[in-house]
């Protein structure tokens, strides 16, 4: 295996875990009194955490000329999205009951939902287009300004929980 | 290459396994980090002290139906009723309300009533006694942010309180406040609302059978995190409504200022009514998460006490005094 390689395997592997922590946590009721409320909470977190860390693998290794670093950034963002669609699925499922009548309204009304969806709307394209194959069928350029233009519009996501007012975050 | 050198290469296998057990070992090492850093970051709930049991709890299942004193749902955990509080008081965190408040002593308390009334008061928790032994009632109770939980709480109706100090003919209010003690409640250091909370009801409110002033829950003296060691609960209002650890209550006649209100009038009315028609500015309230249930409920109006308590608005518009 090389470097990149183990690299990434670590990286897979340990985006895993908080995941599998908060499944664990929910199975045996230790989300508290609130466990949706609880899961979405931290699902939305873990997204932001993710992101934040594949966007801050550029700079590092611009700084520290560590290139093998490059190979984490595909799995950390990919993690980030996986837990915006486990975040969504939450979100559709157990808060809004699998209504999609409620569900619609709810994010036609309200502005940090809007925010938190366009993110996803945004996200998805950059998602399927992570792999390599993708990367060849855009070619460098393309591939490139598609996903400079998802991270700048996506560091957007943070505000689902800004302009959410602090009682309905922190709660 | 002379055969000296050759022979000190580390043959390919040894190399290779050697870096597979160190590669696992640092696979391992950052999945138990990882594992250690999230468990510090979001910690388990912890379980609560348990408080003195009340003496003579007259059971809710007693009260006929049609009065609302018992609601046929099943009750909240004790756990989650407990472990999950607004009491910006300690915090704005719901689930660590129970930690910063378990010191909270309620030795000597006193309910001064006062204002327009005959026979102004101060009561200790033991004069409180003369208003009969605790009747359980078990109660929807339905936060504004939408979540809600049936509660066996154990109190004497506030209108008995009334009864005692004998309101004069120009009270139409009734004004609640809670302890002022920055030192004993570290919320009140800060500013997410002003201090001490304020809470008020129309006297007709006041002196409905539902609303009681509650000293327990579950048979057992009010928890600190619950508003110990008495507090007003209104059930077919919107849980802030419900004001915690109370000092003062006065019998006014101007509708009194109450602190969701002041802090956002556009979004927390009065009268606070539970409303699935009328959405907060920012959520709708059409739907409730039960603690303790996965799926949602319908909100209903007034909390499923329309029938006892409807009457009180006729003919408001509900949207506008919301």
């Amino acid at each position: 295996m090389s470097k990149a390689k183990f690299y990434k395997t670590l990286v897979w592997v340990n985006g895993a875990i908080p995941g599998l922590m908060l499944a664990w946590d929910a199975y045996y009721g230790r989300l508290g009194a609130n466990a949706v409320n609880d899961a979405l909470r931290t699902t939305g977190l873990l997204a932001l955490i993710f992101f934040m860390l594949s966007l801050l693998v550029t700079p590092l290794r611009r700084v520290t000329k560590w290139n093998e670093l490059v190979a984490v950034r595909r799995p950390l963002g990919l993690w980030g999205f996986y837990y915006v669609c486990i975040h969504l699925a939450i979100y559709v499922g157990l808060d809004r009951a699998l209504n999609l009548t409620s569900t619609v309204e709810e994010i036609l009304s309200r502005r940090y939902l809007q925010v938190g969806f366009f993110a996803v709307l945004l996200l998805t394209p950059l998602a399927i287009t992570s792999s390599d194959s993708m990367v060849r069928r855009l070619g460098g350029k393309r591939w490139k300004l598609l996903h400079r233009l998802g991270s700048r519009r996506s560091s957007v996501k943070g505000p689902d929980t800004a302009t959410t007012p602090v009682r309905r975050v922190f709660d | 290459m002379n055969d000296n050198a050759k022979d000190k290469i580390t043959p390919a296998e040894v190399y290779f396994n050697r870096r597979a057990l160190i590669r696992s070992g640092i696979l391992l090492g950052t999945a138990a980090g990882t594992g250690l850093l999230y468990r510090l970051l979001k910690g388990v709930p912890m379980p609560t002290i348990e408080t003195r049991e009340l003496a003579q709890v007259v059971a809710a299942q007693e009260a006929p139906a049609a009065s609302g004193f018992f609601v046929d749902e099943p009750k909240t955990s004790f756990e989650a009723i407990t472990n999950y509080n607004n009491f910006y008081e300690f915090t704005t965190n719901k689930m660590d309300v129970a930690r910063l408040a378990a010191k909270f002593k309620t030795d000597g308390w006193q309910l001064a009533v006062e204002g327009l009334v005959n026979k102004p008061q101060v009561f200790s928790l033991d004069d409180l006694g003369q208003f009969g032994p605790p009747e359980e009632r078990v109660y929807r109770m339905r936060c504004v942010e939408a979540w809600s939980m049936v509660i066996p709480w154990a109190g004497f109706p506030l209108a008995k309180l009334l009864d005692a100090v004998e309101p004069l003919p120009a009270a139409k209010y009734v004004a609640f406040e809670t302890l002022l003690a920055p030192d004993r409640m570290p919320g009140q250091k800060t500013d997410v609302l002003e201090w001490p909370y304020i809470e008020g009801l129309r006297l007709d409110e006041a002196r409905h059978p539902l609303t009681i002033l509650a000293t327990g829950l579950y048979g057992r003296e009010l928890p600190p995190q619950d508003g110990a060691p008495i507090r007003l609960v209104v059930p077919w209002k919107y849980g802030f409504k419900g004001i915690k650890s109370i000092v003062k209550i006065s019998l006014v006649a101007d509708q009194p200022v109450t602190s969701w209100n002041r802090y956002g009038p556009d979004e927390y009315g009065f009268y606070a009514n539970v409303n699935p028609a009328v959405d907060h500015p920012r959520w709708s309230q059409a739907t409730e998460q039960r603690i303790g249930e996965s799926g949602r409920r319908d909100t209903l109006p007034f909390n499923g006490y329309a029938d006892q308590v409807a009457q009180l608005y006729d003919g408001m518009d509900l949207s506008t005094n919301f």
